[in-house]
């Protein structure tokens, strides 16, 4: 059987690395990332009540009940659902209603279908006996358009805490595993970007920032795990090993703890995906993608790049050495 | 560790814990029944994503953490459908009734007063383009100042196509008044805002920024927050000209956006110096930042000839839902139990030890989001806690492995755990370090919601670090001093032998 040796494939990580890069940052450039989940565009319904004077909460889960019937007989689908209580601000004079629903909707919703639903609602109110005291109720359509979001982390942020990480990496396990490392962690960071910008998967627009520094942290600590078998392999051989010998069987110790470790981080991620409310849902679940980045290059890419690295360095430490010429020549001498 | 010592640890350990648990995760009503005892936990800062409730049966709507506040900025002569509606319904005569409808024509999701705000021309009204433009400049200038603000979760949105909407976290709704002027920035000095001459104004031949170089805000190191105002050379002889008799009568100093104080300072003596240090004992971080990017962006951002009043404040939960930071505990309590059914089948009774271990990390965790001031419990903080989590179940899981590799080899227990340990140590200590040195320099350059996280991470990869190769030890050694047979205690076993 032909054992799978994936440090003998630089060119073939490479190439894929670059296509997904590379058509990543063109849709990036062309078409941003999909920001769905922060609704950025979306109608939204409005009903206002007294909680104070004439709504309970028995009233409240009524009147709740009541518009979803009407958005549900007029084919809208509610995207989400909030409650707000009125607050006064700075010199506002009280405002008339102290509660309200806020129903919003991200497929476009037609003024007809607005007039229709409002109309609907407000009959059935009027029709409920609890409900159908001298202006209870109010309802209104709004339109929002978000302009901005919660986007202006600094990105250079991820960069310095990695950079700063790979320095002590560098003094504990040498330059060229810090120099892997630092490969490694800008790949993911932009290879997760990149598979956002691809999958469309609806984030939030903070998310992506978060994603890619999630990623750079995982793909920092499993890089840490070859770390620790090269240096158990340097430390265990009686005579230096060649580069690959070295990579190989790290490779070996490794992977399994490797895979164990992105394993358990992906199942966390599932698990509070699987089981959070639809919010939490949209904002964790996509984590997934910062997991693939980090398996990949540290499983595939890492190992084959750091042959390379490994090498360039044994030979500029062999550089100014004196070279062993064999017996018969010294003894000539 | 000998059997006497051992059972003083262990006690004063399960103490230990048991206290921090009780102070960290239970609340219950009190016997007058009216007061509650809220937990660590329930009175921790969660962010506008996530809430909670706290107290008692007796909940009233501002007992809850977390959630935020939104606010909508109309610009003059705009106002609400149910403004509109409301002020109709209140006029009794028909007369003043068509004044009104009149007066005020619809547009979109608003109402227009005509005679403020022009119709562009045509059959139906629709405001003209240049109230469009100054509108488009409001809305750039108001993105401007809360992007400034470094706010995590904040949003700002066109809303019902001519008012502009702003979401803040729930500490922070402070800003919606200050962020809502418009106008030239100027300094005037005198005893009055009335009297007070104008001494760096934005003339036709010269800009505000001739004198004004820009605001920034800064907290000092005892918590208080201050404004500074860096001045040109020539702002800077402007202000010590004006203020130069300030020893022998006080005034004070204006700094206005349009018809509002944006701050006042008491003078009692000559200002000569390039930037200008503002605090106040009222001061709180929001309005010291507020107050600073109000200025920043009065002098060197989008300017807009709309004025704006802010109206319709509401209180909103969760925005991620109501239960979800409910959800979010279930989803620790499945993760908590898979991990001590995995420690406890495979190490036996040594699972007690990581359990000891794991419950002081997230006492710790706790304790630490509940106390510094800048950490909240939210989405981000809560999966760079997971992820430390399954740092310090890993270093937990690969030292038990070591020990009993060890163990396996005819060792004594004591022997495995010193060797086992031994093997392992430096490539966890190395691991945590690497880990909470990345978490804390992203921390120290980035802003929220990453910094948030970074934070987080950073510190309970130090716990994680101080748990697994510290006080597992130590939990270990106190818990096995009572076994006589210490192999079947961890699940460890010897490795069979042939015999020749």
């Amino acid at each position: 059987m032909n054992k799978f040796r994936p440090w003998k494939k630089l060119p073939i990580w490479i190439a894929i690395s670059a296509v997904v890069i590379i058509a990543g940052i063109i849709l990036m450039a062309l078409l941003g990332f999909n920001t769905a989940a922060e609704k950025p565009q979306n109608s939204q319904f409005e009903v206002k009540y007294n909680v104070a004077v004439d709504i309970d909460e028995k009233k409240q889960d009524k009147l709740e009940g009541l518009c979803e019937e009407v958005f549900k007989s007029n084919g809208l689908t509610v995207a989400d659902m909030q409650k707000a209580t009125s607050v006064a601000i700075s010199n506002e004079s009280a405002q008339p209603y102290t509660a309200s629903f806020v129903f919003y909707f991200t497929s476009e919703v037609s003024a007809e279908t607005q007039e229709k639903v409002q109309s609907e609602v407000q009959t059935k109110i009027k029709a409920d006996a609890d409900l159908s005291g001298e202006d209870m109720v109010y309802t209104v359509w709004h339109s929002e358009t978000v302009t901005s979001a919660a986007d202006y982390v600094w990105r250079g942020a991820v960069a310095v805490g990695i950079v700063v990480a790979l320095v002590y990496v560098a003094i504990r396990f040498g330059v060229g595993s810090a120099l892997t490392g630092l490969t490694l962690a800008v790949h993911d960071a932009l290879f997760t970007l990149a598979l956002l910008a691809i999958t469309r998967i609806p984030v939030y627009a903070a998310a992506p920032v978060w994603f890619a520094a999630t990623a750079a942290l995982l793909s920092l600590a499993l890089w840490l795990i070859h770390c620790m078998k090269l240096r158990a392999v340097k430390k265990e051989s009686q005579v230096p090993v060649d580069a690959e010998t070295a990579v190989e069987t790290a490779y070996a110790g490794a992977w399994k703890w490797i895979a164990v470790c992105a394993g358990i981080v992906a199942a966390v991620i599932l698990l509070t995906g699987a089981l959070a409310t639809p919010g939490v849902r949209a904002a964790v679940l996509p984590l997934l993608v910062a997991v693939v980045g980090p398996v990949y290059s540290t499983l595939l890419f890492g190992p084959a790049l750091h042959v390379h690295v490994r090498r360039a360095f044994d030979k500029l430490s062999r550089k100014g050495k004196p070279k062993y010429v064999g017996k018969e020549k010294q003894a000539d001498k | 560790m000998g059997k006497v010592k051992s059972a003083i640890c262990l006690t004063l350990m399960s103490l230990l814990i048991a206290g921090l648990c009780f102070i960290c995760f239970v609340s219950f009503g009190l016997p007058n029944g009216i007061d509650t005892y809220n937990s660590i936990l329930q009175m921790t800062q969660k962010d506008a994503d996530l809430g909670m409730r706290y107290g008692g049966a007796d909940d009233e709507s501002d007992r809850y953490l977390g959630g935020g506040y939104t606010a909508v900025y109309y610009p003059e002569g705009v106002i609400s459908a149910e403004e509109y509606e409301t002020a109709l319904k209140g006029m009794e005569e028909d007369a003043d009734k068509q004044d009104y409808t009149e007066q005020y024509a619809k547009f979109g999701g608003l109402y227009f007063d005509t005679e403020k705000i022009k119709s562009k021309g045509g059959a139906a009204y629709e405001p003209n383009d240049d109230f469009k433009a100054q509108f488009e400049s409001a809305v750039e200038l108001f993105t401007a100042r809360y992007e400034a603000l470094h706010l995590e979760d904040v949003r700002v949105s066109v809303f019902d196509d001519y008012a502009v909407r702003v979401f803040v976290p729930q500490n922070d709704g402070a800003a919606f008044t200050p962020l809502s002027y418009t106008g030239d920035f100027t300094v005037k000095y005198g005893s009055d805002a009335s009297s007070a001459a104008t001494i760096m104004p934005a003339r036709s031949t010269e800009e505000i920024t001739d004198y004004v170089k820009g605001a920034y805000w800064r907290t000092g190191a005892d918590g208080s927050s201050f404004v500074v105002i860096d001045f040109t050379k020539k702002g800077r002889t402007a202000l010590a000209n004006a203020s130069s008799g300030a020893a022998d009568s006080s005034a004070t100093v204006f700094f206005r956006v349009g018809d509002n104080d944006a701050l006042q300072l008491s003078v009692s003596e000559q200002i000569d110096q390039d930037s200008l240090y503002i605090s106040n004992s009222s001061f709180t971080e929001i309005s010291a930042k507020s107050s600073a990017v109000l200025i920043d962006t009065a002098v060197n951002g989008v300017k807009t000839e709309l004025a704006f009043s802010v109206k319709d404040g509401s209180f909103r939960h969760a925005q991620y839902g109501e239960n979800s930071l409910l959800w979010l505990y279930i989803v620790f309590g499945v993760f908590a139990l898979a991990m001590m059914v995995f420690f406890f089948v495979r190490y036996h009774l040594l699972g007690l030890a990581h359990l000891y271990t794991y419950l002081l990390f997230l006492c710790g965790t706790v304790l630490c989001v509940w106390a510094i001031p800048f950490l909240t419990l939210s989405v981000e903080t809560f999966i760079a806690f997971m992820l430390t989590s399954v740092l310090l179940c890993v270093s937990d899981a690969v030292t038990f492995e070591k020990a009993r590799a060890e163990y396996a080899t005819g060792k004594t227990m004591v022997s495995s755990v010193k060797t086992g340990y031994s093997k392992c140590f430096w490539n966890l200590f190395d691991l945590h370090i690497v880990l909470a040195l990345a978490g804390f320099f992203t921390f120290f350059v980035a802003l929220p919601a990453l910094s948030n996280f970074a934070f987080v991470f950073g510190l309970t990869a130090v716990f994680s670090g101080l748990g697994s190769l510290l006080i597992n030890r130590f939990n270990w050694a106190i818990l096995m001093a009572y076994t006589p047979k210490k192999g079947a205690f961890c699940n460890f076993a010897r490795e069979e032998t042939e015999d020749e």
